[in-house]
């Protein structure tokens, strides 16, 4: 005898997300998931955000990773709430992840939450964290075809931040090809050309986060 | 590669919904059929290498999985869609 159901079986996940983003909502946090492939920059992209960010929000990061703590020794001279995930080999964070770190953070005292996913391209796209974004950083070293490859990551992305654009002539690589790829899986997310190591690329950026800072905050 | 963690999720899942429904509870599970939405966000050949290991040694151990892709459901869904049981 067959029993017809029909069940999410991401529930789980996503109801634990759900309370994340709930929890972010009512403490009037903006919670950003910073995707990307590994080596794409999100690091460098969040130390250099930090240094703007830092001078006018209140700002926590969470930090995963496999196996190291690198990546959070880097952003260690902020000075801001910062908390380690290791998924002892895991490919993505999940949201279960997400809610015991974010119990280390105060919250009230907190206006932008950035998460920093596990460098990936495929997983992350399956586990809904409870960030009210997810912003893909794609690096062009990666080559312009990484949208169309990794479809789900571009479509479920609301930012994709084109990185590294300052070394285009050296790999002969088509700045507007590249965004055509974005916007043939992607047709409706914002698209910033950045180069994370220079400030002056990052207005576009700057003034989208913004955006959704003040909007977090008169909600 | 997320797949091993999906597994559980179904077999925690199936626990719970052999547990609520009647006609379920207390029979022999023998397939499990999933509907899965484009672009697919599970690898059935994954899942299934992972589901398999996980119910070694269970109720749910030689039971069959089915996978079917599905238009009605959302992006990148992946639904427990039905269980077979023995009569």
């Amino acid at each position: 005898m067959k029993i017809q159901v029909l069940k999410n079986v991401m529930l789980k996940n996503d109801a634990i997300g759900a309370d994340n983003r709930w929890l972010f909502d009512k403490k009037k946090v903006f919670a950003i998931n910073m995707t990307s492939s590994p080596g794409a920059g999100k690091t460098t992209l969040i130390r250099s955000s930090l240094e703007r960010l830092t001078a006018m929000y209140r700002v926590a990061v969470i930090e995963g990773d496999l196996f190291t703590s690198r990546d959070a020794e880097r952003l260690e001279d902020f000075s801001i709430p910062l908390v380690q995930i290791n998924t002892e080999g895991g490919c993505h964070l999940d949201a279960k992840m997400v809610h015991a770190a974010i119990e280390k953070i105060d919250l009230d005292n907190v206006d932008l939450c950035i998460v920093e996913n596990v460098g990936n391209l495929v997983c992350p796209a399956a586990f809904d964290i409870g960030a009210h974004r997810m912003v893909l950083l794609y690096s062009i070293t990666e080559g312009e075809d990484k949208p169309a490859k990794y479809a789900t990551m571009f479509t479920r992305a609301d930012v994709v931040i084109i990185n590294k654009v300052d070394i285009a002539p050296y790999l002969n690589m088509d700045l507007d090809a590249i965004e055509a790829e974005v916007r043939a899986v992607n047709p409706t997310c914002r698209i910033f050309r950045v180069n994370s190591l220079d400030a002056s690329t990052l207005t576009d950026w700057f003034a989208w986060l913004d955006s959704e800072i003040a909007s977090t905050l008169q909600a | 590669m997320h797949e091993g963690k999906v597994a559980q999720y179904v077999f925690d899942l199936v626990k719970e919904t052999a547990e609520e429904d009647l006609d379920i509870k207390g029979k022999k599970i023998t397939e499990l059929t999933f509907a899965m939405a484009r672009p697919f966000s599970v690898v059935p050949d994954s899942f299934e290498f992972y589901f398999t290991e996980l119910v070694k040694n269970t109720d749910l151990e030689g039971v069959l999985l089915h996978f079917e892709e599905s238009e009605d459901l959302e992006f990148g869904a992946f639904y427990l869609s039905g269980i077979e049981v023995e009569d």
